[in-house]
């Protein structure tokens, strides 16, 4: 395994800003309101990964409040209050007023400094409808900085801890941090795969929620923050409610041996290890009645065994997922990028790959840009590569065949059936997908 | 015409001539007025997003953004996607300086002088291309010195479009800042090339040095295909199709005789620019879609360059073979109205809109546009002195779309007092209107979901209206003899529309 991290001043990777991190957040949350206090370049890529909810979710608006460039170098705050007056009267006057409103600046509002506290408090004053602004720009850091914020502003709204926590409950964090164009469904697959464990997932933040739950925040035993990236003010809020992080380095659940892994560990946590092996036993009885002696699997995992890729995902989803391509399929992954936005994420990837180092030669590339992921595919000879629809025409440009499996639902999952490709049962899924692929690189195209 | 009792009308929308409509809007500088009579109104894209993927159809190029790296990544977002699978274009690098916290309140100069040296030396490009951004802008970094700096160490020629997000917000307006921009990259010609013509305005379609991807070639070509087969036709070269190419590909254009254009709001003005510094003149004529239009605009060209019996022939042959199929769709179509949507979604088109409606007038229709903001037309001054000098002055639907929610086609009809069998809805873009319960004719136009084999993407030429009058009496035969509704309109239900 080598490692490759350059110095340098440019940045070229997947990067969405605070306030994308701040919307996936507020998104999440049932009959929430988004007001976005920002230009209309920020606005329009918010309401893009805005639509990552949507799907199995609920769609929350987000209202732009129309900023101009003389609003931009003046001031725009009394726009603000005149559009949060206008939605939030709006809304009232149908019967359905929202449960909480998020005020959301990017960089140009965030620089010339619009008074958003005063404006939200003024205006949730007047209308008793809870308003959370905050400052999210892109300069101010990426999706993890603008999720932290966001976060750490809900949980303060649960003021109760429980004295006696029952043992058996968690909270999952930040699910659209995972890294998989399937998150929602995989998030569901999380959920039902702890439930049949005997672990309650108390409240899942953010994912069809509902406000009125923050209050049972601290009935939880641990706090998962699924992707591993710091969640630097929420865990000091946890850390003040007394409301525990889990701290043990875990893989994502993908594939059959990442799963079995993951759940063993943390049903171990919860003391319900017979519990979880149950619930590991039956879904790998129902993959193996879809699969045993089918001539068509055995065909297909054939002809991707030993085969060799490149991946650029999430550091914990690419490194969760190369394990799963070399111990569940034979895939050799070649090339890895990998891309973190604090250190935890980045160490905890690095330390799951250790485990497969002895089994393969491969090179990781820390938050590399997409030129020296395009380079290292090339020289690295790849069949084929795994990432986002966004590094998909970097790929061809190579003429290196692409798989979409990571990065965000939005523009990049043509996949409509609810099903996971986390855990045992989404094998299933990630079968089909890898199937697509092994088509695109070995069927002759000019016949 | 209008219904008193409409929704639309007493939300305060009235039909106008597009050229009453202009003159009523209040120009994009006002913005103290804008903000009394348009509630939220924001734009589409931004700026940066405009002048970088307008960059995406170069090539050996790469794009430095001076600013957040999540600037960068909304471009590269759309960029990936739409601009590189849907359009062939290679992967656009886009390194981005990485501004954060401190460079915002210390200066980022010096990150950009570091980057463009260390792109020079990793990219190794022809061209760099230097974008900045809204928080690069408000600081007031000095662009133009750093790039003077870093040039000495560079083997790329450095240039750069002032693109921060929150200036000219208006699609037009963006526009004809950026694409003026590209004469910078252009070199005084020490010689014409005779009887070459460059096409300008072709956005997102890539041409590498006159070619383009294998796919849009042979089986969707784009607009400039179908420009350049027709010039081809009459005896003339196609010399430069812009914006695309390398830098030598760009830097050369203006050895050709003459510019003509395709899209108006990315073509004229770069053509008027050429013209004041290089000389080069241009023909204004634009989207040319239909007969009449396309006739039209080649034989202009021809009348230019002396090609007069060439074009005569050339058209004569085309317009023989297209009028079995434009005189069916002239009797199926003939009398009804034309609803034609300026964008569902960004409320920002009005050429091709504009272009659409006079070829379909051209088949007896009545064309009425709706759902383009009042902002932007005001912002497409070109794109409308060039239609209004043509006397081209069609109605469309003048309000405040507030908020910019795109508005039901239902109500658009009952406005117009119009049954279903009455109306063809040409949509653009994606959640057209569509109903479970009606069943109107829908023709979408949109370039990247419009694809048809052998039609260039926006319908230009004699290929184009064929292919239009095709889709056209697909829909209406489609429409008339179904009684199901389509999956779409099930499911789309009363979801988004304000009225």
């Amino acid at each position: 395994m080598n490692i490759f991290e350059r110095k340098i001043q440019y940045k070229d990777l997947m990067h969405p800003g605070s306030f994308v991190g701040a919307t996936l957040t507020a998104s999440g949350i049932k009959n929430a309101v988004i007001i976005f206090h920002g230009i209309s370049g920020c606005n329009i890529e918010a309401n893009h990964f805005r639509s990552d909810q949507i799907p199995g979710g609920n769609y929350v608006p987000i209202i732009p409040i129309g900023l101009n460039e003389a609003d931009c170098v003046l001031g725009g705050r009394e726009k603000l209050i005149n559009t949060l007056r206008t939605s939030i009267k709006q809304a009232i006057s149908r019967n359905k007023p929202p449960e909480i409103v998020f005020v959301l600046t990017s960089d140009a509002t965030s620089i010339v400094g619009d008074d958003i506290y005063s404006a939200a408090k003024l205006v949730e004053e007047e209308t008793g409808v809870k308003i959370i602004a905050l400052d999210t720009p892109g300069f101010a850091g990426g999706l993890v900085h603008g999720t932290d914020l966001a976060l750490a502003e809900l949980v303060q709204f649960s003021k109760n801890r429980l004295k006696d926590t029952p043992p058996c409950k968690i909270n999952l964090i930040a699910p659209h941090l995972i890294g998989s164009k399937n998150w929602t469904n995989d998030t569901d697959e999380i959920i039902r795969l702890l439930e049949a464990a005997g672990i309650e997932v108390n409240l899942n933040l953010c994912r069809n929620f509902e406000m009125k739950n923050i209050c049972n925040f601290g009935e939880a035993k641990y706090n998962y923050v699924l992707s591993s990236e710091e969640l630097i003010n929420f865990e000091k809020i946890c850390a003040e409610y007394s409301s525990e992080i889990l701290k043990d380095n875990l893989p994502l659940p993908i594939g059959v041996a990442n799963t079995e892994e993951w759940l063993l560990k943390i049903s171990e946590k919860f003391d319900t290890q017979e519990k979880a092996k149950e619930i590991l036993a039956k879904d790998a009885e129902f993959i193996q009645k879809q699969l045993k002696f089918n001539y068509n699997f055995s065909w297909i995992t054939t002809l991707m065994y030993g085969k060799k890729c490149g991946l650029l995902a999430h550091a914990k989803f690419g490194a969760s997922l190369a394990r799963c391509l070399l111990w569940d399929f034979g895939i050799f992954p070649k090339v890895m990028g990998l891309i973190a936005e604090t250190e935890r994420a980045k160490k905890e990837a690095l330390e799951l790959l250790e485990e497969i180092k002895n089994q393969a030669e491969f090179n990781v590339l820390i938050n590399p840009s997409y030129f020296e992921y395009g380079n290292a595919l090339r020289q690295a000879e790849v069949d084929f590569a795994i990432g986002s629809i966004q590094d998909k025409p970097l790929c061809l440009g190579h003429k290196i065949p692409h798989l979409s499996l990571s990065g965000f639902n939005f523009f990049n999952q043509y996949n409509f059936i609810p099903y996971p490709y986390f855990g045992i049962r989404g094998v299933l899924g990630l079968l089909t997908e890898l199937s697509r692929i092994m088509e695109e690189t070995f069927y002759c195209k000019e016949i | 015409m209008t219904q008193t009792d409409s929704k639309l009308s007493k939300a305060g929308y009235k039909w106008q001539k597009v050229s009453e409509m202009f003159s009523e809007t209040p120009p994009v500088t006002a913005h103290c007025e804008l903000n009394k009579k348009f509630q939220g109104y924001t734009g589409l894209w931004c700026k940066l997003i405009m002048a970088v993927t307008s960059y995406a159809m170069t090539k050996n190029s790469v794009a430095v953004i001076h600013g957040p790296a999540n600037c960068a990544w909304a471009v590269r977002n759309f960029c990936s996607t739409n601009y590189s699978l849907y359009y062939g274009n290679s992967f656009l690098h886009m390194p981005v300086t990485n501004i954060d916290q401190n460079s915002v309140i210390m200066g980022g100069t010096n990150a950009l002088i570091k980057t463009l040296k260390e792109v020079d030396r990793d990219y190794n490009p022809e061209h760099i291309m230097v974008f900045d951004t809204c928080s690069t802008a408000l600081t007031a970094d000095d662009i133009e010195s750093a790039i003077n700096t870093a040039q000495k160490y560079c083997y790329a020629k450095i240039n750069y479009v002032s693109s921060a997000g929150f200036t000219s917000i208006p699609l037009g307006k963006s526009i004809e800042e950026i694409t003026v921009k590209y004469t910078d990259i252009m070199e005084p010609p020490s010689d014409i090339l005779k009887d070459t013509v460059n096409i300008l305005g072709q956005y997102k379609e890539q041409h590498r040095n006159g070619k383009c991807c294998k796919n849009k070639q042979k089986k969707y070509p784009d607009d400039a295909h179908e420009l350049q087969r027709m010039i081809e036709a009459i005896g003339l070269k196609t010399h430069r199709i812009l914006i695309s190419g390398n830098l030598d590909y760009i830097k050369t254009a203006p050895q050709a005789s003459v510019n003509v254009i395709s899209c108006p709001t990315w073509g004229i003005p770069l053509a008027k620019k050429m013209q004041e510094k290089f000389n080069t003149p241009y023909l204004p004529n634009s989207v040319p879609i239909g007969i009449n239009a396309t006739s039209k605009w080649l034989c202009d060209l021809a009348n230019y360059t002396g090609k007069q019996n060439e074009a005569e022939i050339f058209i004569a042959k085309e317009i023989l073979e297209l009028k079995e199929i434009f005189n069916k769709t002239k009797t199926l179509v003939e009398g009804k109205a034309a609803l034609i949507e300026c964008g569902r979604n960004s409320q920002t088109a009005f050429a091709r809109p504009m272009a659409l409606a006079r070829a379909l007038q051209e088949l007896g229709m009545k064309p009425y546009l709706f759902g383009l903001h009042p902002v932007e037309l005001k912002a497409k001054e070109t794109d409308a002195e060039y239609f209004l000098s043509e006397g081209f002055d069609p109605m469309i639907l003048n309000g405040n779309y507030a908020f910019q929610q795109p508005l039901n086609i239902a109500e658009v009809a009952k406005d117009l007092n119009l049954g279903e069998k009455e109306y063809i809805y040409f949509t653009q873009d994606v959640f057209p209107s569509a109903k479970m319960d009606s069943n109107v004719p829908r023709v979408e136009t949109g370039v990247h979901l419009r694809r048809v084999i052998n039609a260039p993407g926006r319908g230009v030429g004699f290929r184009g209206a064929k292919a239009l009058y095709q889709s056209i009496i697909e829909a209406v035969n489609y429409s008339s003899n179904n009684s199901k509704a389509t999956l779409y309109g099930r499911v789309h239900g009363d979801f988004y529309e304000y009225i």
